[in-house]
């Protein structure tokens, strides 16, 4: 059987803890891209300097060649991290891009120089992320200094939102109608999965890419049991974007439910998805003018894993990542489930 | 949208389409139905159209959106690349589908069409864009943008800045350079060439467009790619079937204007152009125009030396019995109209002189491959002379579709004492490393032409390089008898003479 590989993808996370998840993802990708995946798994019930390596085979079903990718298992006890990077080199393939997926915490910089070193992008997880801001600042901190590419998965998950928004207010006149926000309504869905608990990350990110495109200001944030509010100053016009948590077991967690925007002129945009058809969006315009009629957009039909695929292909760092990033990382500190017990929510 | 727009990135956001409504004229035809629906369908189902989009068919037939939508769901169904039809995609995009009944010539159909346009740019805010998409026989493109025209629903380019009107043009652009320069002229008094996007749906392909990425991104090819080092370049355009149910179309057309003058001259123009100094659409064709400009047959005019046509008569055909091309539907039973036809031809430019490039198209061959092979001269017989030694050409072959990839033959050593040499093929495949189903032509084509890119579209000039090389050969052709045909079966490589055209230069056909 032919092997295939178009990029090596280390994959590094603890094992047990999301693994069904993490598999899913990486037979996702080797279906679209054959390339050879190394998985390095954390075991802290195993001894501090154990360490295992598993070689096989993961064949493609349905292939028309009989394509077949590499897969390589290793297992490490806590103490032997150190040594992965000596395990995981004899099993890239040479001439070819290094992507590392980084399941862990970053916030106490436990990301190794070694691997670090090995890729080209580091693909970061927020989901993993305890303190939002501080992983912000990590992630920053690991760009700057290890000058590979980065991005993060639930960055790529609001692709679709950025468009969507992008594109509902290209023309100009739309453009300063998103400039003269004055409320924005963002609702997520905040049922978690064994696999994603900070249900609230892509709320987070939505809402700081639109004031760190825009030049608004933080201001301070206030936290009810439900709802959670940034206070922003455009200019001296005050903005208000606040996020809040709403119950579907249907869709997945942290999903962007509807997104509703108001101006000071009095126009309104009400995005709202369809819980039954999740990949649809019903856009909603009305001005003191004008009411349009209904329209729908689907986001792209990507299949679990779908945002990972963009990111281990796309190339470079999106400077707009890098500005949501700087953003958040200004921010009090979040706890990103949405269930914040402190409190205020903020610390 | 500006490259300044803040929610934009530009190189690293996804394309942001702006809100438009698409008007497909002839739009009860195969086209729409095997293509222009499902790619819209497609273009949905990635989220790529806007939410502020429609569609309206314009066409004779009487029937009205509700069953129009009926029937495009059963066409898509059939045809879209993305298997069974998915409700929730469907549900949305059919809402967005409109038919309006009219007749080409008919005033006041335009006029009705104004009204349902601006009724759903109220409706929808698709803000007052259009695209017109000419699906329509030839004769009727200038009469439809002459009634847009009159009907204001053209915008003066120069004075509107804040919508667009474009209008896409399907092939073949012209019968001939004196009706190409006749309707070139037509459609520049109602819109300016910005305004027009001439479709060439070869140029929308990914292994297409991945020509110039393999010659410029690629530093080992670019200096073997000359009269040094080539020998000379095969392209072949081949189809299984028959003409089908084009069989009118062709009568009034044959292949060389349906493949050769397009297609393959794009495909030329892309294998054979220099670099461009940047990848902006106006740089690259430039430099596509440079090559058709300079393209001649040798001996210039003796079109017996250099050209072959040919037409298949009764054979095989995947096995199975295969009419000729006068048993076709819609064909005389006497036609002289051709099938095949094999070219030698010359590109006169320092990079290619007396490189010669031979081009072969034809129906019912015996498969169906689109292939550009680049075969390089042999190396000097120094060292390997014994005849167990013998070397082959290097040959790189661009496989366009099916199978799309790319290939390239080397000699290797077999293995052991005797050391006879045995060429070896290096080959990658799209399939294998790409698997996801690449998107169709058409889809990354409406979606360039929505955006105003009009780099995968045909330039005016070079369409008009293009036919003034191709229309004295066709004219000589309509003056002579050509010999008798058929002169090949459906299921061979065309005509004898093709190999005799190859033969004489001591060449021959790549078996594909």
């Amino acid at each position: 059987m032919q092997t295939g590989g178009l990029f090596n993808l280390i994959i590094y996370s603890k094992k047990g803890e999301r693994g069904d998840y993490i598999r899913s993802l990486a037979n996702k990708i080797i279906q679209k891209f054959p390339s050879r995946l190394l998985f390095v798994l954390v075991d802290p019930n195993q001894k501090p300097d154990y360490f295992q390596t598993t070689v096989s085979q993961e064949p493609h079903p349905g292939h028309p060649q009989g394509m077949a990718c590499d897969s390589i298992e290793i297992i490490l006890g806590e103490s032997a991290q150190q040594i992965a990077p000596l395990l995981i080199l004899p099993h890239l393939i040479s001439d070819l891009p290094v992507y590392l997926l980084w399941m862990l915490d970053i916030k106490e910089n436990s990301l190794s120089k070694e691997l670090e070193r090995l890729a080209q992008r580091i693909i970061f997880d927020s989901e993993a992320a305890e303190d939002l801001p501080a992983f912000a600042r990590s992630a920053l901190n690991h760009y700057k200094q290890a000058g590979c590419a980065i991005a993060d998965l639930n960055w790529a998950r609001m692709e679709s939102w950025r468009d969507l928004l992008a594109s509902t207010f290209s023309p100009q006149d739309q453009l300063r109608a998103l400039e003269k926000s004055k409320e924005i309504h963002l609702t997520y869905n905040m049922i978690p999965s064994p696999h994603l608990c900070h249900t609230r990350v892509q709320a987070i990110y939505l809402m700081a890419w639109l004031a760190s495109r825009l030049n608004w200001r933080f201001e301070h944030l206030t936290n009810d049991r439900k709802d959670l509010s940034f206070f922003y100053t455009n200019n001296s016009t005050p903005v208000i974007i606040t996020l809040s948590s709403a119950s579907c077991t249907s869709l997945s967690p942290g999903t962007i439910m509807s997104m509703h925007l108001t101006t000071t002129d009095h126009a309104s945009f009400t995005f709202t998805r369809h819980l039954d058809f999740p990949h649809q969006i019903t856009l909603e315009i009305t001005t003191p003018d004008q009411c349009y009629l209904p329209s729908q957009f689907i986001f792209a039909k990507g299949e679990a894993g779908g945002s990972l695929l963009k990111e281990v292909l796309h190339k470079g760092t999106s400077a707009h990542f890098l500005n949501v990033l700087e953003h958040i990382s200004q921010l009090p500190l979040l706890c990103p489930n949405g269930k914040n017990s402190s409190s205020q929510g903020i610390v | 949208m500006t490259a300044s727009h803040p929610l934009q990135e530009p190189g690293i956001s996804s394309r942001i389409t702006s809100p438009c409504i698409l008007i497909i004229f002839g739009a009860t035809g195969d086209l729409t139905a095997r293509k222009i629906m499902p790619a819209l369908y497609n273009l949905v189902r990635e989220g790529q159209l806007p939410a502020q989009f429609a569609s309206v068919a314009f066409a004779r037939r009487d029937k009205n959106s509700e069953q129009f939508r009926c029937e495009m769901k059963e066409k898509i169904t059939a045809f879209s690349r993305s298997g069974p039809l998915e409700e929730e995609v469907w549900n949305t995009f059919k809402e967005q589908i409109f038919y309006h009944r009219a007749e080409f010539h008919d005033d006041a159909g335009y006029e009705s069409l104004k009204r349902l346009l601006n009724e759903l740019d109220a409706k929808l805010g698709t803000r007052g864009n259009r695209l017109f998409y000419l699906s329509t026989q030839p004769a009727f493109f200038s009469l439809i943008c002459k009634k847009l025209h009159q009907h204001q629903l053209l915008y003066d380019e120069a004075k509107i800045k804040h919508r667009f009107s474009r209008v896409i043009i399907e092939k073949p652009f012209g019968h001939d350079l004196a009706s190409a320069l006749a309707l070139q002229q037509e459609l520049r008094k109602f819109l300016v060439e910005n305004q027009i996007f001439r479709i060439d749906h070869y140029l929308g392909k990914e292994t297409v467009q991945n020509i110039l990425v393999f010659r410029f991104a690629n530093t080992i090819f670019e200096h073997l790619w000359n009269k040094r080092y080539v020998d000379h370049v095969q392209i072949t355009v081949a189809e299984d079937m028959g003409v089908g149910t084009r069989g009118r179309f062709y009568e009034e057309e044959g292949l060389c204007r349906d493949i050769l003058q397009n297609h393959m001259m794009q495909l030329l123009a892309l294998i054979a152009m220099d670099p461009p100094v940047d990848l902006s659409s106006d740089a690259i064709h430039n430099e596509k125009v440079k090559i058709l400009e300079a393209l001649h047959f040798c001996p210039a005019n003796l079109f017996q030396q250099t050209a072959v046509r040919g037409q298949y008569g009764p054979g095989y055909s995947g096995g199975r019995a295969a009419p000729g091309y006068r048993e076709e539907e819609n064909v005389s039973p006497d036609s002289l109209i051709e099938t095949f036809v094999a070219l030698r031809l010359f590109i006169d430019n320092p990079r290619w002189d007396r490189v010669p490039f031979y081009l072969r198209a034809g129906k019912r061959l015996p498969k169906k491959a689109t292939e550009i092979a680049v075969v390089f001269k042999s190396p000097p017989e120094v060292l390997f002379t014994t005849p167990q030694m013998h070397q082959d050409p290097n040959v790189l072959a661009l496989r366009i579709q099916p199978d799309e990839g790319i290939s390239l033959k080397t000699n290797c050593k077999v293995p052991g004492p005797s050391s006879p040499i045995q060429p070896v093929k290096m080959d990658f495949r799209y399939s294998s490393y790409f698997g996801m189903s690449a998107p169709e032509a058409y889809e990354r084509l409406i979606c360039d032409a929505i955006l105003g890119d009009r780099t995968l579209f045909a330039r005016e000039d070079e369409v008009m390089a293009s036919w003034k090389l191709f229309t004295p050969l066709l004219l000589r052709w309509q003056q002579e008898t050509p010999e008798p045909f058929p002169n090949y079966a459906a299921g061979t490589w065309g005509p004898k003479a093709a190999d005799r055209l190859m033969a004489t230069d001591g060449h021959q056909w790549r078996l594909l």
